[in-house]
């Protein structure tokens, strides 16, 4: 069969390791849930940073050979007075994530485009547990920023495989 | 996101020292098991296991060295995810290198193309208050 390939958060300061996921919320706090609930439990202050989301892929059915080339990008556009940020760093520089500027997510993700992707992560992997490199997530939020639920952003992602 | 869209196609081999059908996403480790029919491809094609979707095939003559891989896109909160295959060849003309590459769709079209072009996936949500 074809590989399979998982998107797992690591949050807390151990980390701990969610499931697969099928989507994230940037919120006032750090955590794997999903859901609207946690979303109105946790909302970001208007003028504040959420905290950062730290991503991976996690292989949980090998490939004939290995999984690479992993990318993600958006339609170029975020809501009015919020900026998300996107980075990665290697799959053993975890930290606990922060609710202050991060130092992994720089890259403003309005410019990772289909024309311009993000690589997510060097190297390949291959067998069963591996992983890949951390996609750092944070929203940032102006002060002008409309109150609310921020509109749910698409992101698209593909890797490789052999 | 959990399991992948399934493998369509095997690959086709053939090359100098012979060929063989790779039967692709059940044979782990085949780019090791046909490195000595891969270093010598003369043609690589890949064979449908399904009607309704074409054969696609390249040649690599001259000094073209052969390209195989298969692209996944997904959406993450509705499991809906794409697998395109990618064929075509590569070689150092002049000292740069050069390739052409194709891109097949779930549905037998083909893209010539760096990169293919297809819908956005993934959804990442947020609350500010």
């Amino acid at each position: 069969m074809a590989a399979t390939i998982t998107i797992r958060v690591d949050y807390g300061a151990g980390p701990t390791t969610s499931g697969s996921i099928t989507g994230i919320d940037l919120i006032s706090a750090d955590n794997a849930a999903n859901s609207l609930a946690n979303r109105v439990a946790n909302p970001i202050t208007v003028g504040d940073l959420s905290y950062e989301k730290w991503l991976k892929a996690y292989v949980e059915a090998a490939p004939d050979n290995k999984v690479e080339n992993f990318q993600v990008w958006g339609d170029g556009a975020v809501d009015a007075n919020t900026t998300l940020y996107i980075g990665s760093t290697g799959s053993a520089n975890y930290t606990t994530p922060v609710d202050t500027t991060s130092a992994v997510a720089t890259t403003d993700f309005t410019v990772c485009t289909s024309g311009s992707k993000f690589s997510w992560s060097s190297g390949s992997i291959n067998g069963v547990g591996a992983v890949s490199d951390y996609l750092v997530f944070q929203l940032d939020t102006d002060e002008g920023a409309g109150v609310g639920n921020w509109t749910q952003e698409t992101i698209s992602y593909s890797y490789d495989e052999s | 996101m959990e399991s992948n869209p399934e493998i369509e196609y095997n690959l086709l081999i053939e090359s100098e020292q012979g060929q063989a059908v790779v039967e692709l996403g059940q044979e782990q480790g085949w780019l090791d098991k046909y490195r000595h029919l891969l270093d010598t491809a003369t043609r690589l094609t890949l064979l449908p296991r399904n009607d309704g979707l074409p054969f696609v095939s390249v040649a690599l003559n001259g000094t073209k060295r052969w390209i195989y891989f298969s692209r996944v896109v997904g959406r993450m909160n509705t499991e809906e995810r794409i697998r395109l295959y990618a064929i075509g060849w590569q070689d150092t003309i002049n000292g740069k290198n050069v390739k052409s590459l194709l891109w097949i769709y779930s549905d037998g079209s083909v893209e010539c193309a760096d990169e293919p072009n297809f819908a956005d996936y993934l959804n990442i949500s947020g609350q500010i208050g």
